[in-house]
C-alpha cells in the first residue's frame, strides 16, 4: 500500500485508506472514512472534506471493465454516507449524504448533489448542476456562483476541524 | 400495551447505573461532551459526534442501529461553529437515519431513514415519517407530522399522542432485557 499525503491534511485514525492513494494538501478526512483503492490508484486534489462513512472506491465493474486511476479535484465535499465509484470528478463539488455514482459517471465543477440521488452509470454531469428530487429526479442549471459558494463551506469547515479534531480523535501520521 | 421483549447479548451490551444500555459496538467520540441522563438506549453501530460539539440526551432516549447523530455547524463571516445539539426525554430515534438538527424536543418520534439536515428544530410530540428529507432549519411545530422529500406537513397528531408515547417509551426501555443462559 502506497500513501502519499499533502501538508497539513489530517486523517483520523480510524479512517480506512486501502491500495495506491495520493492525498493532496490541507484534506480533512473524518473518522470513519474509507478510501479503498482496489483496482487502481486514487488521486485527490487539496482542500477535499471526506465526512463519517463516506466510501471512496475503485473497483472494476464487471469482467470487461479495465483499471483506471480515479481522479478527484479540489475543494470537494463528500457528506456522510455518500458511495463514489466514479472516475472523474471536478472540483468545488458537495455530494449529499447518502447519495451513490456509479463508475461510468463523470462529475464536472460547482456542481450539488442533494441526498440520496443516485447518479447512473453514463451520466455526465455538466458544470453548476443541482441534482435533487421533488420526489422526481429534477436538474437545474444555477449560476456560475454555485462554484464560489460550494468552495467556500467546504473551506471553512476544514479550518475548524484542523483545530477540532486533533483534541478528541487520534490522528495518524 | 403489549411490545416483544427483545433480548440483547449482555456482552455486548454496557448497563450503567443511571440505567444506560449502551451497545459495545456503538460509536461515541468525544465522550467526554455527549451527556446521557439515563434509561436510554443506544444500538450497534450508530455514531454520535461529540468531538464537534456537546450533544446532550434526555431520558427514554431510543436510537436505532445505523444512526449518525452530528451537531449542527452555522456559519458567519468567514467562520463555521460547530454549536450544541440537544434532545429531550422520551424520544424514538429509527434506523439508519442521519440527524444534525439543532434541537430535538420530547416525546418525537423519527422513523427509520431518515435525514434531517442542519439546523431544524422539531418541537415536542412531532413526528417524521420513515424516509423524509428535511431540509435545513426548518421549523416542525408541535403535534405535526412531517413526510416526503422535501419533508412537508402531511398530518398532526391527537392531544392524547403525549401520554401514548411517554408510555410505549418506558415499555420499549423496559422490554430491552438481557439474555439468561
Amino acid at each position: 500500500m502506497t500513501l502519499k499525503i499533502g501538508q497539513n491534511t489530517i486523517i483520523c485514525d480510524s479512517s480506512e485508506l486501502e491500495g495506491d492513494i495520493t492525498i493532496g494538501s490541507n484534506c480533512v478526512l473524518h473518522p470513519f472514512s474509507r478510501i479503498i483503492a482496489k483496482d487502481g490508484p486514487i488521486v485527490i486534489g487539496d482542500g477535499n472534506l471526506l465526512e463519517a462513512n463516506c466510501v471512496l472506491i475503485n473497483e472494476k465493474k464487471g469482467t470487461r471493465d479495465s483499471s483506471a486511476p480515479m481522479r478527484i479535484g479540489n475543494y470537494n465535499r463528500f457528506e456522510i454516507g455518500s458511495e463514489v465509484r466514479s472516475l472523474t470528478i471536478g472540483n468545488c463539488n458537495v455530494i449529499g449524504i447518502k447519495t451513490k455514482l456509479e463508475r461510468g459517471s463523470v462529475l464536472k465543477d460547482g456542481i450539488v448533489i442533494a441526498p440520496t440521488v443516485n447518479v447512473k452509470d453514463g451520466v455526465q454531469v455538466q458544470n453548476y448542476t443541482v441534482m435533487f428530487h421533488k420526489p422526481e429526479l429534477i436538474v437545474n442549471i444555477s449560476s456560475e456562483s454555485q462554484k464560489e459558494e460550494n468552495k467556500l463551506s467546504t473551506t471553512e469547515q476544514i479550518a475548524f476541524l484542523k483545530n477540532m479534531l486533533p483534541k478528541y480523535n487520534n490522528i495518524r501520521n | 400495551m403489549e411490545i416483544e421483549t427483545k433480548t440483547f447479548d449482555p456482552n455486548q451490551y454496557l448497563v450503567t447505573k443511571p440505567g444506560n444500555k449502551i451497545s459495545n459496538k456503538s460509536i461515541l467520540r468525544g465522550s467526554q461532551r455527549i451527556i446521557l441522563s439515563g434509561k436510554s438506549i443506544i444500538k450497534e453501530n450508530t455514531m454520535i459526534r461529540g468531538d464537534l460539539a456537546t450533544t446532550s440526551f434526555g431520558k427514554f432516549c431510543i436510537i436505532e442501529k445505523d444512526c449518525v447523530i452530528k451537531p449542527p455547524y452555522r456559519r458567519f463571516q468567514n467562520q463555521v461553529v460547530f454549536y450544541q445539539l440537544s434532545i429531550g426525554n422520551f424520544n424514538i430515534i429509527g434506523e439508519n437515519s442521519v440527524i444534525s438538527s439543532a434541537s430535538i424536543g420530547n416525546f418525537v418520534e423519527i422513523g427509520k431513514n431518515c435525514i434531517i439536515e442542519r439546523g431544524c428544530i422539531l418541537k415536542d410530540c412531532c413526528k417524521i415519517l420513515d424516509g423524509t428529507i428535511l431540509p435545513a432549519e426548518t421549523v416542525v411545530a408541535p403535534y405535526q407530522i412531517y413526510g416526503g422529500k422535501p419533508g412537508k406537513l402531511i398530518g398532526s397528531l391527537p392531544e392524547s399522542r403525549l401520554e401514548y408515547f411517554q408510555d410505549y417509551c418506558i415499555e420499549l426501555y423496559n422490554s430491552f432485557i438481557p439474555k439468561k443462559k
